[in-house]
């Protein structure tokens, strides 16, 4: 008689990351091909059409780059979000308004063939897309509106206004009627890579912003802040780094990145404003963020392979007559096993024989606790009553786990949970980044953090830390 | 201005809202058990294309809805095994529902573009005809369906001890979890109910808002209705008000043109949206006064590991 035990990982190897990646595109594509046989298509042809025939010639290369551009401008900057727990997913309004805004430049400018034009449209569109996010963190941080869905709604918001701007005051007059604006003029386009293509200079900016922001995140104390405030919000309070200005800093920056991919888009392959400017970009993105474990450099990677989803729907649809929106579907699966991916990188699943859960698993067992106190009486209680509960319920162990997490203010605590025997100290990862920042204030910090402890394994519960304010 | 008679605007207000109450009233269940599924809007389309094309095939309605039903109820159980059973994180699954839904609905749809079927039909009263009135209560199942629903997750989260254990899961899933309740098998319970209720909403749409089929039917219905849970602050019964305050926004857009209401009818058509975020504003509070934040269950969106 064995049982499984899922316990959390300190840390995670290399290989570990990597299959995380790699996992989930090969699980992806098997359960793609399920699709495809329930729609009695091929899953060969299916798959071919959709991840090896849109690459197999240059044009379609330098088609999968101007695809993964936007998505790997916007990605860094939702994963730089998410991060820090701000849930930015706006992002196609803010690209929306980018666009808009960078292309009212190029319209209404009076420096009309003057080489200041791209590089004016370029700081429009990043106010632009920083002032639309700007509005959700300031509903964020002033009347604590939920970002998910005040961001989301502003993104109907500036797709009505983008509709409102093409069919009416910005309609091209010569343009019979067609909802577009006219076609941006030399100097506000920007000039194409590879004669042939649809491969513009913008597509130089994706690399640089990348790398600005993995040396933002990794090497800046604002990264630091952002990092432990996503991690750790208790921590991150104690030490008294600003949420607010994260949200703020976060959401904008987000917002610019996603407003700077808005205008190259329109500048460098449509030419001019359209009802329609983007393909779900900024809702794709967000898969793109996750694919790329939320490093802006893994985001450049999982671009390129998100953005061979839109190529294979093209292609698809040529060869196969599937619908164009049959990319969503690769998509919403890519994300969904790259987030189940992600409990084996969290979580390590251990088989516990018999013997040692005799030992270790008795206090641990959840059949201990109901004695505490009789089930009516409690459940009219609400989040209040479960601290008061769980000190008495187990056997707390919270003091040695603070004093270790103080002595382990160096690099890593790698060297702390392989010491200590396999199952009598495992500390989360989070815990060690607390003790990294505040070692003044770590004991009050992990003895209110870990609130339910067991005799078997000392697992700090992360999850206390609710304040996001 | 012709037709702007009392009856007709108010079937077509309950038209508009009903598929964000049934959406809504599903959620709501959902989230009061700590769980955010953000999916709704693709467990809507899927719900959407399935009782359509059902009702194309077969033509029983009774069939229609039970596969629309059914339909929203496998999304949900697919994003509560990764959400709940390998703790992902809710809001990226609920999203990647929303993007697959999209997608299969398109897929499993692009047959039945542009095919139409009878839209479901009202029940009747006697004596409608003679009291003119009373023609607002000739509505679908579905619109007596949503009422009754509404009604008995109101008794049911209020007044029975399931609800209220589920509300103590919402709340603290530690505590619960103390207390020797399966906060997991809560929490599916609730996900698959607020599946069946999206799925049905979408049906609603397909089956007799706009009796047709196309991409993205929904048009973001199910965002608004996601909205709309806060608006209420998880009480059902100001759901109803916001519903029905969200449906008349979005038909006074129609109405607007026929009124010659001196602005675009794109500003009109962001007024729900609008709407959505100012109750937002205005629901949630400011960052200080903490007393009316507490109306958020307590462990929404967070997931739970059991310790041990």
């Amino acid at each position: 008689m064995t049982r499984l035990r899922v316990e959390p990982r300190t840390s995670a190897p290399l290989s570990l990351h990597v299959a995380a990646f790699a996992v989930p595109v090969a699980a992806t594509a098997l359960l793609g091909s399920l699709v495809f046989l329930s729609f009695s298509i091929s899953p060969l042809a299916g798959l071919h059409a959709f991840f090896v025939a849109p690459v197999s010639s240059a044009h379609g290369l330098s088609e999968l780059l101007v695809k993964a551009a936007p998505l790997t401008l916007i990605g860094c900057g939702l994963a730089l979000a998410f991060r820090s727990n701000t849930w930015n997913i706006g992002a196609e309004g803010q690209f929306t308004l980018g666009a808009i805004a960078g292309c009212g430049v190029a319209l209404f400018a009076p420096w009309q063939d003057s080489a200041l034009m791209l590089p004016a449209m370029i700081l429009a569109a990043l106010a632009a897309g920083a002032f639309w996010a700007g509005i959700v963190a300031w509903l964020r941080t002033r009347f604590a509106a939920n970002e998910i869905l005040s961001s989301l709604m502003l993104v109907y918001v500036a797709q009505f206004l983008l509709l409102w701007l093409v069919q009416g005051p910005w309609r091209d007059p010569d343009g019979f009627n067609f909802p577009e604006t006219r076609l941006l003029q030399d100097a506000a386009t920007l000039s194409p890579l590879l004669p042939g293509t649809r491969l513009h200079s913008g597509v130089l900016f994706v690399l640089p912003a990348a790398v600005c922001l993995w040396l933002i995140l990794y090497r800046s104390l604002f990264g630091f802040q952002l990092r432990v405030v996503g991690a750790a919000p208790r921590a991150a309070r104690f030490a008294g780094f600003s949420r607010a200005r994260i949200i703020w800093l976060t959401l904008c920056l987000g917002g610019a990145l996603a407003g700077l991919a808005g205008t190259l888009e329109v500048s460098g392959v449509i030419g001019q404003l359209v009802p329609r400017i983007s393909p779900g970009y900024g809702f794709t993105a967000i898969i793109v963020a996750f694919l790329g474990g939320l490093h802006p450099l893994g985001v450049v990677a999982a671009a390129l392979l998100v953005a061979l989803t839109y190529l294979g729907a093209e292609t698809a649809q040529i060869l196969l007559g599937l619908p164009h929106a049959a990319a969503g579907i690769f998509q919403g699966l890519l994300l969904f096993t790259v987030l189940g991916g992600g409990f084996l990188r969290r979580y390590r699943v251990r088989v516990i024989p018999r013997a040692e859960t005799a030992t270790a698993g008795t206090a641990g067992t959840t059949k201990t606790a109901p004695s505490l106190s009789s089930p009516s009486s409690t459940i009219t209680g609400t989040t209040k009553t479960a601290p008061s509960l769980s000190p008495s319920s187990s056997t707390t162990t919270a003091p040695s786990l603070s004093s270790s997490t103080i002595t382990e203010t160096t690099k890593t605590a790698a060297p702390l949970s392989s010491s200590s025997s396999s199952l009598s100290s495992t500390t989360t990862a989070t815990e060690t980044v607390t003790g990294k920042v505040t070692t003044k204030t770590t004991p009050s910090l992990s003895s209110s953090s870990s609130s339910s402890t067991t005799a078997g394994t000392t697992k700090t519960v992360t999850k206390t830390e609710t304040d996001d304010g | 201005m012709a037709d702007l008679s009392l009856v007709p605007f108010i079937l077509t207000v309950s038209a508009a809202s009903l598929p964000l109450l049934l959406a809504a009233t599903g959620e709501l269940v959902v989230e009061r058990s700590g769980v955010l599924n953000l999916g709704l809007e693709g467990m809507m389309l899927v719900g959407a294309v399935c009782g359509f094309i059902v009702q194309v095939e077969f033509g029983v309605s009774v069939l229609s809805l039970g596969a629309a039903w059914a339909s929203g109820m496998l999304m949900a159980g697919l994003f509560g095994i990764l959400a709940l059973g390998l703790r992902t994180n809710q809001v990226a699954t609920g999203l990647a529902l929303t993007i697959f839904g999209t997608g299969l609905s398109a897929l499993a749809g692009a047959d039945y573009v542009g095919r139409t079927v009878e839209p479901l039909s009202r029940l009747g009263f006697p004596g409608a005809d003679r009291f003119g009135w009373l023609g607002v209560f000739e509505q679908t199942f579905l619109f007596w369906f949503a009422v009754v629903m509404l009604l008995l997750v109101h008794v049911f989260l209020f007044r029975t001890r399931p609800g209220l254990v589920l509300r103590a899961v919402g709340e603290s899933h530690d505590a619960a979890h103390a207390l020797g309740y399966g906060v997991v098998r809560w929490r599916f319970g609730a996900l698959l109910f607020g599946g069946g209720m999206s799925g049905l909403a979408g049906a609603y749409i397909s089956l007799s808002y706009t009796p047709l089929w196309s991409e993205g039917l929904t048009a973001g219905r199910g965002w608004i209705a996601l909205a709309l849970v806060v608006f209420a602050a998880w009480v059902p019964w100001r759901l109803l008000l916001g519903t029905l305050l969200f449906g008349a926004i979005s038909v006074l857009e129609l109405y607007g043109q026929g009124l010659g209401i001196g602005v675009a009818p794109h500003f009109l058509a962001m007024l729900p949206y609008l709407a959505t975020v100012a109750a937002l504003a205005l629901i949630s509070g400011s960052v200080s006064g903490r007393r009316r934040r507490l109306e958020a269950p307590g462990s929404l969106a967070r997931p739970f590991s059991p310790p041990g």
